[in-house]
């Protein structure tokens, strides 16, 4: 692990008093992994997903000064990339009807996911929820936010957020068509 | 009763456990040291999780890190460039305004004078009208 971030694990960087440069060397080296991860799961393409995140990082380099707090840094650098995806999802939304409708274990690998069936049966299941239960669940299964922290990016109460994961996992658990998911042996083993 | 009772809490339970698997929240982890079921339970949920959290796992392409560092390092360049020239333009600006000041003064001044000078020969002449008389 380097130092940049062990300094933000601790989580009590004073980000009021750090110069502009080394505030963003530090964004970028803790949440650029989670953030491309996302966007590649949201944008479905890997150029767009890196020209999205190169947009949000300018945005988030542009109002850096506003940023005060390390613990706030990862939600607010979702927002502005939801943001920027939302208007880069505007202008090139043929191509991603393109993108969608030809999804096969093999685009994904091509892609760089994981290419067994069964996460392939995942990666589907998810993609097949409702937009507004989805969201919440990306959110937090691949971001790692809280319950208040998904309320605050999405401006909606906590109860609601609550109520959406509820009714998304139940979904997921149906679409499988079994109780417990399929097992990759990823905790446990 | 009892029963009754054990059963809405692992309702209750369930439900929290599908809304948010890792919550903290005293009553949930309690109930889930004490009821073997609703652990099995929420240790699923977690697992799925876990595995769809793995199933969109990728690496980040070596190279973008660098080209975020870059672009930040351009902006800042084009940032500077654009601070230069409006500073440029604000010196002009300035020395323009001041030209324009000395220029003012200097008609002012310029008038006033000839207006003395008007003055005065009007003086000298009313002077020399009085004397001849």
């Amino acid at each position: 692990m380097t130092d940049l971030s062990k300094e933000t694990d601790q989580q009590q960087v004073n980000y009021s008093v750090m110069d502009k440069k080394r505030k963003y060397a530090l964004l970028i080296e803790a949440h650029s992994t989670d953030l491309y991860k996302y966007a590649l799961w949201l944008c479905k393409d890997k150029h767009m997903a890196e020209d999205v995140m190169q947009e949000a990082f300018l945005r988030a380099w542009k109002s850096l000064d506003s940023l005060r707090e390390a613990k706030a840094a990862k939600g607010w650098l979702f927002t502005i990339f939801r943001r920027e995806h939302a208007r880069q999802f505007e202008r090139k939304q043929f191509k991603y009807s393109d993108v969608e409708s030809m999804d096969t274990i093999e685009d994904d690998r091509h892609m760089g996911y994981d290419d067994r069936p069964e996460a392939f049966a995942l990666r589907n299941a998810l993609k097949r929820l409702p937009q507004d239960y989805r969201e919440p669940l990306e959110m937090q299964v691949l971001g790692g936010f809280s319950c208040d922290e998904i309320a605050q990016i999405l401006s909606i109460s906590s109860s609601a957020v609550m109520t959406r994961l509820f009714r998304a996992r139940k979904k997921m658990r149906v679409i499988l068509g079994q109780e417990t998911a399929p097992h990759l042996g990823v905790v446990g083993d | 009763m009892n029963l009754v009772y054990k059963k809405m809490k692992c309702l209750e339970f369930k439900r929290l456990a599908l809304s948010d698997p890792n919550s903290s929240e005293h009553n949930f982890v309690e109930h889930s040291a004490n009821c073997p079921q609703c652990l099995k339970y929420v240790g699923g949920v977690r697992q799925m999780d876990a595995d769809l959290a793995s199933s969109v796992d990728v690496v980040i392409p070596s190279d973008l890190m660098a080209r975020l560092q870059l672009n930040q390092e351009l902006s800042e360049e084009v940032e500077y460039d654009a601070n230069k020239s409006s500073l440029s333009i604000r010196r002009y600006a300035i020395a323009a305004s001041f030209a324009l000041v000395v220029f003012v003064a200097g008609l002012w001044q310029a008038t006033n004078f000839l207006a003395i000078l008007a003055l005065a020969k009007i003086i000298r002449l009313c002077c020399q009208g009085s004397w001849s008389t």
